[in-house]
This record gives structure tokens, sequence and C-alpha cells, in this order.
């Protein structure tokens, strides 16, 4: 799955979960950890992708761009295994 | 050794004056020794605890970095966690346990006899031992390097101005500062004071008048009026947040006198429009360690295993998001202290969380300054709970509140009179800081109205300061 796929998934879910739009990939969405949790379980369940402990810094993760980083990181390292 | 002592002034305008005349090398050393004085003067007896924290973690980190293999390396994590907990464990819990214990024993029919160790609990041993631990896990997830030189790596672990009630440091944001040469700007001086100054206002001033009020009322078994108990956990909500707030300011001002950032640890708490945002501004250096240390873990952990694999993605996000959320409030309870009102304290703002979380639509629908007043009553609630010396006193006052509505007592006057002027004088400047989302904002006002400002602070610190009467709060964590 390409970035953009998932950055467009992950606005989905976050859009829907926090009831605010978000106009661009790098705005700071203020993620909150019961958001944050979400993006974990639905990395895991939709895209099959283990979000490993050692790669998350919450105060690092402020936008969609971040996020999908952080997934196609953890996707490499499934890979790389 | 409280901060606004003149035992204190005179201690820290030695290490400044030293400080400044050092290298790098000799000001840590200096800062190292100073660390060591500062918490020996408060009970030399416990600076052994310190050291055994010390060495554990920075041999833990080397064992870390040295094995290459995972199992090899989470072993020293392990050893880590075992060595902090248990003698946090031993100092803080032991008795509370024991007691427990003795209780359970004695309610099922057996006589026990459980040996107490009835002694005083090391001050900063929560704080200093969270930090500690921070710092094996930090290097074992490879987000820092160990540290290679102990006593460079001690100053992290005991450096005294924030060693006693935190902040609590990550390795990563206070080990480079330590590390590399620290140049003190004017704007750090500027900041420092400024710090100083407004924590030392809001310790003496607000919070030892507010402890005024609450205290007589919380230390007696048989409250006399339920206006008055209201009255007393507004004043303990306003009295905590300025003490432990207040002491966070100075710690952070001292550290920036030499040229050395501390995170934030209060972003305007009762300004808060729900009670998740709540604990994203309150003790933000706790409740960021519980979520990065153990929320986040213990969640991924579930969401790792087969539980309700069956469910869909919003409801297995929900079932593992509660049960994490309940256990870390459950221990964010108990780390407040060995007590079960603290324990309850962490379910009663768990329940709150996972309240408003099912409730989130409608609550974030509501006027914003209804949403900002229902969370600081919630938040109150809370405290009434924290400050209340047993489980059955809270529920006693809960009662009153809620029955005894007489105005007759000539108290509340006086108590509403008190409480209304030190609320404004704290709300004034937060107010300020929330629209301007600085907390430096009075800094930028013009020369004039600052000097008209400080004068003002000034005075009344003259008059009403409690200096160095009343320990900090949170030195009993």
């Amino acid at each position: 799955m390409k970035k953009e796929q998932i950055i467009t998934q992950l606005k989905e879910l976050i859009e829907e979960q926090t009831e605010k739009r978000i106009n661009n990939n790098d705005e700071d969405i203020n993620i909150d950890s019961f958001t944050m949790m979400l993006v974990i379980t639905f990395a895991d369940q939709k895209l099959n992708i283990k979000l490993d402990m050692d790669t998350l810094d919450f105060d690092k993760f402020k936008s969609l761009n971040d996020l999908a980083n952080l997934i196609l990181t953890n996707k490499k390292k499934v890979i790389l295994k | 050794m409280l901060f606004h002592t003149l035992t204190f002034a005179i201690f820290f305008a030695s290490v400044f004056f030293l400080y400044i005349n050092l290298s790098h090398r000799l000001q840590n050393r200096m800062l190292l020794i100073a660390s060591y004085i500062f918490y020996g003067a408060w009970e030399w007896r416990y600076l052994f605890l310190l050291f055994i924290s010390t060495v554990t973690d920075y041999f833990c980190g080397l064992g870390i970095e040295k094995n290459k293999e995972k199992s090899q390396k989470k072993k020293f994590v392990y050893l880590s966690v075992f060595i902090n907990l248990t003698l946090l464990g031993i100092f803080k819990y032991y008795d509370f346990f024991a007691e427990n214990f003795k209780d359970l024993m004695g309610h099922f029919g057996f006589e026990t006899h459980p040996y107490f160790l009835n002694i005083a609990l090391p001050v900063g041993i929560s704080f200093y031992t969270f930090q500690s631990i921070s710092y094996t896990v930090d290097v074992y997830r490879g987000k820092i390097k160990a540290c290679k030189n102990f006593l460079d790596f001690s100053l992290y672990v005991s450096f005294f101005p924030q060693l006693i009630a935190g902040p609590i440091e990550r390795g990563s944001r206070l080990l480079p500062q330590i590390l590399n040469s620290r140049l003190i700007s004017k704007e750090n001086i500027i900041n420092g004071l400024y710090c100083i100054f407004w924590g030392l206002f809001l310790k003496v001033v607000i919070a030892d008048n507010m402890a005024d009020l609450v205290n007589p009322i919380y230390n007696i078994d048989n409250p006399i009026n339920g206006i008055l108990i209201l009255l007393a956990t507004y004043s303990f909500a306003i009295q905590i947040y300025c003490d432990f707030s207040g002491y966070s300011l100075i710690a952070i001002g001292l550290a920036q006198l030499m040229g050395i950032n501390l995170m934030e640890n209060f972003r305007r708490p009762y300004f808060s429009l729900n009670i998740s945002d709540f604990w994203r501004r309150w003790h933000i250096s706790l409740s960021s360690w519980f979520r990065d240390y153990m929320f986040a873990p213990l969640y991924i952990y579930f969401q790792n295993s087969s539980f309700f694999k069956n469910k869909s993605i919003q409801s297995r996000h929900l079932i593992f998001f509660l049960l994490v959320l309940f256990a870390t409030e459950f221990l964010l309870g108990l780390w407040h202290g060995a007590g079960w009102n603290f324990v309850f304290f962490g379910i009663y703002h768990a329940f709150l969380i996972g309240c408003y979380y099912l409730s989130k639509k409608y609550w974030d629908n509501l006027n914003k300054y209804l949403q900002i007043f229902l969370t600081f009553n919630l938040v109150s609630i809370g405290w009434l709970i924290f400050r209340s010396d047993t489980l059955y006193q809270s529920l006693i006052f809960f009662r009153s509140i809620f029955t005894d509505w007489s105005l007759s007592n000539e108290l509340i006057l006086v108590y509403l009179k008190q409480f209304i002027v030190l609320s404004i004088l704290l709300f004034a400047h937060e107010i300020v800081e929330e629209i301007k989302n600085n907390r430096y904002a009075i800094l930028n006002a013009s020369k004039y109205i600052q000097y008209c400002i400080y004068t003002f602070m000034i005075i009344i610190m003259m008059v009403y300061g409690q200096f160095g009467e009343k320990k900090f709060i949170y030195f009993q964590f």
C-alpha cells in the first residue's frame, strides 16, 4: 500500500473519531492517546502491520504524514525480517 | 531544604556562583556534589537509595548497549525495573500492603502479626526511580545511547532542582544537556528568574494561604457544614495546583539559570475542555511517563494478542483502551500514595476518561465554557477523594455536601472572601497565559505594565507570603 493510500484511510479514520476536518497532511492533528491507540489497531487489523513500541514516540507524531511514515517504517521492518 | 527558605537561597547562590566560574566538566562535578548535599540535607541515610538506583541503571544501560541479542537486552531492562520497583515497593508500599494483609486475614478469622517497617518515606523516591527506569527503557528502545560516564549519569538521576518532585525528565532531553557544554543566554536568565518569581508567588501566597482554608476543614472527622466542605474542596483544587506547579516552575527556573531546559509540567489544567485534556495539561511529565512506559506497551501487548480478533476495529480498540486505562490509572493513583483513597482517585479518573470517550460526541458539542466548568467540578470531586485521609472520610464529606447546606455558619463568609481573592490572583495571570498560549506572556507586556505587576506581586508576597512554613504537597509522594 502506498503512502497516499495510507494517509487517505488514516484521514478518514481520524476525522470520524475526532469529528474535525484535517485540511492538509502536515497539519498538527493534536492526537490524543485514544486516537493513537486507534491508529495502532487500524494498522494491525486493516494493514496487517504491527507497530513496534520501540518506534513509537508520541511527541513526534503530530500529523498524518508522521503517522503514515510510522506505519511505513514498521512495514519495512516486517519485510526485512 | 525547601525552595522558599533562606537556607536554600544561600545554597543556590553559592552553587550558582561556583557554576558560572567553572568549566563544563567541573560544573557537572560540582552540581553532582551539590545535588547529593541537597538530598542529604533532607535525610542523609536515604542517599544510598539514590545511589543504588544510579548504579543499577548505569550498568543496565551499558549492558543493554553491549549486548546484541534482544533477549539479553531485555534481561537488563527487567533487572533495572525489578531493583527500582523493589526499592519503591519496600520503602513506600510495604507497610500499606502489610496492614491490608493483616486486615484481610483478620476478616477471615486469622490473626497475623506482620512486621512493620514504620519508616519515613524517602523524599522524591517516586520521582527519581521513574526517571531512572525511563533511561534504561529508552536505551533498550534505541532512543538514546547509554551514558558512558558514571558521574554524568549520576547527575542525570540526582539533578537537584527536579530531584524531589520533578518534572520527571527523560534521558533524551536531559542527558544531552548534561553531556554537552551549556550556554547561559540573556533569555535563560530572564525566563528563569520569571519562573522562579511566579513559582514562589504561587507557593507562598496562593497555595499556602489556601492551605489555611483547607486544613481546618479536612483535619476534622465530623464536618461542620456542606458549603464549607465545598469551599475547602475548591480551595484544595487551587492549593494543590499552585503548590505543585509552583514547585515545578521554580525547578524549571533554577535549571534555566544554569542553561538547562526542563520539560513543561503544567499547562493551565483548569482550562481543560474535558478530562482527557486535563491529563494532557496536569503533571505532564508523569502522565506522559505512564503513557509511554505502561499504557502504550500494555495496549500493544493486547493488540498483538488474539483477544477479540473477531470484533470490529472500533470495538476492539475501545475494549483494550478501557482495560488498559483502568490498569494504568489504578497504578497512577497508587503512585501518589499508599492509601485506598489514592487508588480510588485513579479509578475515578479512569471512569471519567472512559465516560468522556463514550459520550464524546455529546460532550464536544457543549458550550466551551460549560465544558471547562464541568471539567473543573469533576476534577474537584477527585480532589476531595485525594485530600481525604481515608475513603470513609471522603464518603462522609460527600454526604455533607449534598445534605447540609445551612448558611448560618459565619465562617462561610470569611472563607468565601479569602477563596475569591486568592482565586483572582491566580486566574488573572492564568487567563492572560491561556489567551496568549504562552507561559511567558507577561514578559511580552510593556516594561511599565511589567513593573506595576512585579511591584504589586512583591508587596503581596511581603505581606501575605508564608516563607518556609509549609512543605510542598508532592514531597510526600
